[in-house]
């Protein structure tokens, strides 16, 4: 067969990555992995290949994160809020109201305070980001009672992952936050063991949150954005022109599957109003001052006055 | 793929315990591929524990162990004694009606077994049973045991195969009181040929049953508590155990008195080491499922499932007959750890509901409790009632094909099994 | 063996069975108190965080015990088949081999045990160190219990077959 014109020459050995996340086959990240495993598979002549291990088959982020250090061949989808756990920094990109949209995010990763934490994350714990672009949609509350406040939200009990940015946030806007798998949150509705639950649109459909839940507060208190990551060790034996053409390709992919969610959001949100969910406006600003507590509590808050800055925000 | 299962083959017959055989065919596999560093086995293993619907395992053990400590069993042995004791064969049919009635408190077939075994087992030889009958019976109707809530296979095929324990739980009640009826009906027939006699002269009267069933309603309401406080919120299946355990804390040391300090102690211990052995088996299998995993083996078999036939039926057929013959020579927790992950992404193309298939799934996996030529309550069973394994197996063929006859009308009556799960959670 | 050290041994034996009693009882309050304390709208979320942390110890520390009591479940149609003198030899084989399975699940879990120190567990500020320690300590035990019984098999063969065998301890 013809050499693409953007064909990569490594050193004639064979390599293969695994890419690990919880979500399901059928979510858009594991959709533009298979597009990305396709065009590496062609610009290496098949020397590199990507496999997609979806709906956590490979063990839980924190195990998966633990197997890349260690030196599997293997990239995990991770959040900002995991990452924190290494370079603590990292923590304020996944707190509430943090950045209002997907370019402003972008923008934080252009500092010299983002560069840093990558780089901390490399040397010091063996972890390397292929990319940090990956866009999951922002989160919104779903209940079954209108919230237009945050004292709408008390003493109502709402599913939120476990990392402390995510749960005092949630607790900072008003709610009770629960920790249990998300896979879960279908029957603890159901069977009122929670209220509701914060999600993004593609999840929030993928669960059939609408068969459950009523309403949609349009809060967007997080954007949810994903990285790629590595284990140095195993990135360190690909040559160079490999490691280049994976950060390339998870970047231009990011991107790519950022647009995506974004366009598929609305579409999401309205098949759920289509399926008798209804959306609520809510005060932003009222949230927004709530949400101070929690980078108060969390330290946060000096840097991120430092950040926005940098950015020229407010 | 080859080196994994043909060094756990090898280690599993020539005698390695089980929980080890896996472990160690796994950490081939490992040792095996450069890529993946020795420390991830520590991982995987540790790993295994991590799982909060596996939590629902130790409980659910403890709770049994504590519920045999309350009385409570031997309460369910009088109540069974009065509603069938009139019947032809009237020591096999209790055996049918009590292991229906642990049913609702124990989710261990083989914990069932062998007590039913120990308890009716004497009688049964002193009556003239044949010893390969009173095995045979007390060891397959304990298979209604593990089918009525709780149950401890579909703890592990609900959380291996992320499917929902309640429906699962909920979904077992219909089977288990059809496997009941069938039950029944086949101790009848072979009891009446062998001419074994009732124990007691008459039909119970309305009052006898009242006051047996008033004696035991601690124990006949708890399944319904269960399901209605899983269905209500109270408590996720996997927090399920610790409410089973409480409650049993409760009619022992409370309503009956009848567990003092020391039985509650003896009970705990009891537990610690019974969870201690079926933990190692499912940590141990950590390494081998991530080899499993890290192979791509469940698309492989999916896709050739698939190629052979895209007949529904057909492809039942044919994964129960694998089923049939992994339990004959597998133990049942690691078949179910082991095959979850691969059939339930080929059912699922097909279009058959986990529940439905997770029923279907752990009733075959669990008979292999009692079939040569591994079976774990094969031995036990016919080690207790004094006759060999090849007798019991013998004497068990009716009972072997009356649970297949029940599989085959749950593969084509789906709503035997999903009638219930659909109208409580919808 | 000494008697020190017997004693010692017997000591840690019933500190093992103790531990694990109360785990497994800590582990029951623990679930209980969180299902109730969010059906009242108070949920504890790191309940079920320490109780995975006690499951994973009283896991392998009852593994421990399982097989001090003699209690691994293995398939013996075959090597029950066979002459004694090769079933002792396949027993011993295995016993050998198992103990260096353990070991190096401990060479390689203390490692591990170091380097995902930062690792977090969810709810709480607690290293999951304390949780991947549980095999490597328990791995330890369990290599004396096994090292017992390949003593007994050497010497006494016949009577550490299934249901011949006597406690360890
Ligand atoms: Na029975
Ligand atoms: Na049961």
């Amino acid at each position: 067969a013809e050499k693409p014109a953007d064909f990569v020459e490594g050193d004639g050995k064979s390599y293969e990555l695994m890419v690990s996340t919880q979500l399901a086959d059928s979510n858009p990240y594991c959709q533009g992995f298979y597009a990305l495993a396709k065009r590496v598979d062609e610009r290496t002549g098949g020397k590199m290949t990507v496999k997609v291990f979806p709906s956590a088959q490979l063990g839980s982020d924190e195990d998966v994160i633990e197997q890349a250090i260690q030196g599997v061949n293997v990239a995990v989808v991770t959040d900002a809020g995991r990452m924190a756990n290494y370079v603590k920094d990292m923590g304020i990109v996944g707190m509430a109201y943090f950045a209002d949209n997907y370019d402003e995010i972008m923008k934080v990763q252009q500092t010299a305070f983002w560069k840093e934490c990558v780089k901390k994350l490399a040397e010091e714990n063996g972890i390397r980001v292929l990319s940090f672009n990956w866009f999951d949609g922002a989160r919104h509350f779903l209940t079954n009672k209108p919230v237009r406040k945050p004292e709408d939200l008390n003493g109502v009990r709402i599913r939120t992952p476990g990392a402390p940015a995510w749960s005092r946030s949630v607790a900072a806007l008003g709610a009770t936050p629960v920790t249990m798998g998300w896979n879960d949150v279908y029957t603890a509705v159901q069977q009122k063991a929670i209220d509701g639950c914060e999600a993004q649109h593609s999840a929030s459909y993928g669960l059939r949150v609408y068969e459950i839940l009523k309403y949609i507060n349009k809060t967007a208190h997080f954007q949810l954005l994903n990285g790629l990551i590595v284990g140095e060790s195993w990135f360190s034996t690909l040559p160079e022109p490999y490691r280049d053409l994976l950060v390339e390709e998870f970047e231009k992919q990011g991107k790519i599957t950022a647009a995506e969610v974004i366009e598929k959001s609305d579409v999401f949100e309205s098949m759920m109003v289509k399926e008798g969910m209804e959306v609520v406006e809510v005060d932003l600003a009222a949230f927004k001052k709530a949400a101070e507590a929690a980078y108060e509590e969390l330290g946060f808050a000096e840097q991120r006055k430092a950040i926005y800055k940098e950015i020229g925000k407010e | 793929m080859f080196l994994l299962v043909g060094v756990f083959l090898v280690l599993l017959f020539l005698g390695m315990p089980v929980a080890f055989a896996i472990g160690i065919a796994g950490f081939a596999f490992m040792l095996a591929t450069p890529n993946i560093p020795i420390s991830i086995s520590v991982q995987r293993i540790v790993a295994q524990t991590q799982s909060f619907t596996l939590l629902a395992i130790p409980l659910f053990i403890f709770a049994g162990n504590l519920m045999n400590a309350t009385g409570i069993t031997s309460r369910l042995v009088k109540l069974s004694r009065v509603l069938v004791g009139h019947m032809a064969g009237s020591l096999a049919q209790v055996s049918v009606i009590l292991s229906t009635l642990m049913g609702g408190v124990s989710g261990s077939a083989n914990a069932d077994a062998v007590m039913e075994c120990r308890i009716l087992g004497p009688e049964m030889i002193k009556q003239g049973y044949s010893r390969g009958y009173g095995a045979a019976v007390n060891g397959l109707t304990a298979m209604i045991t593990c089918t009525i809530p709780p149950s401890m296979g579909f703890i592990i095929y609900g959380s291996v195969g992320e499917i929902s324990i309640g429906r699962l739980f909920v979904g077992g009640v219909l089977p288990g009181f059809l496997m009941m009826g069938m039950m029944m009906f086949t101790v009848n027939r072979t009891a009446k040929r062998r001419g074994y006699i009732p124990t007691n002269a008459k039909k119970p009267s309305a009052r006898e049953i009242f006051s047996a069933l008033k004696e035991n309603v601690f124990a006949l309401v708890f399944p319904v508590i269960l399901i209605a406080g899983i269905r209500f919120g109270l408590f996720t299946p996997s927090e399920a155990g610790a409410f089973a355990a409480g409650y049993a804390i409760f009619v022992g040391g409370v309503i009956y008195r009848e567990m003092s300090w020391k039985t509650f102690l003896e009970a705990v211990e009891q537990s610690a080491v019974d969870i201690g052995v079926l933990m190692l088996i499912l940590g141990l299998s950590g390494t081998f499922g991530y080899a499993i995993v890290y192979g791509r083996v469940p698309q492989t078999i999916a896709e050739f499932l698939i190629g052979v036939t895209s007949n529904r039926y057909l492809l039942m057929s044919l994964i129960i007959l694998l089923l049939i013959l992994a339990g004959m020579f597998v133990e049942t927790t690691v078949c179910a750890l082991l095959l979850t992950p691969v059939f339930i992404p080929v059912i699922s193309k097909l279009g058959i509901d986990p529940v439905h298939f997770g029923v279907i799934m752990m009733t075959t996996l669990t008979a292999g409790i009692m079939t040569p030529p591994v079976g774990v309550a094969l031995y036990s069973t016919s080690e207790i009632m004094g006759c060999t394994p090849q007798e019991t197996a013998r004497e068990a063929i009716p009972f072997y094909l009356t649970l297949m006859a029940l599989v085959g009308l749950m593969v084509f009556f789906p709503q035997i099994v999903l009638f219930l799960p659909d109208l409580v959670f919808g | 063996m000494p008697e020190v050290l017997k004693k010692t041994y017997r000591f840690i034996c019933k500190l093992e069975e103790k531990a694990i009693s109360i785990f497994l009882c800590a582990m029951t309050v623990l679930i209980l108190i969180s299902a109730i304390g969010r059906f009242v709208g108070h949920p504890i979320n790191w309940a079920v965080d320490i109780s995975l942390l006690l499951f994973a110890w009283g896991a392998f520390l009852g593994a421990d015990a399982g097989i001090r009591k003699n209690r691994l479940i293995n398939v013996d149609f075959l090597t029950s088949k066979m002459p004694l003198e090769i079933q002792k030899t396949i027993a011993v084989t295995w016993s050998v081999v198992i103990i260096l399975f353990l070991a190096v699940l401990i060479t390689y879990g203390i490692p591990l045990c170091i380097s995902n120190a930062k690792r977090q567990f969810q709810n709480i500020t607690l290293s999951y160190s304390y949780v991947t320690a549980s095999l490597p300590v328990s791995a330890f035990l369990m290599i004396i219990s096994t090292a017992i019984r390949l003593y007994r098999q050497i010497v006494d063969f016949p009577s550490t077959l299934r249901g011949g065998g006597t406690d360890a301890a």
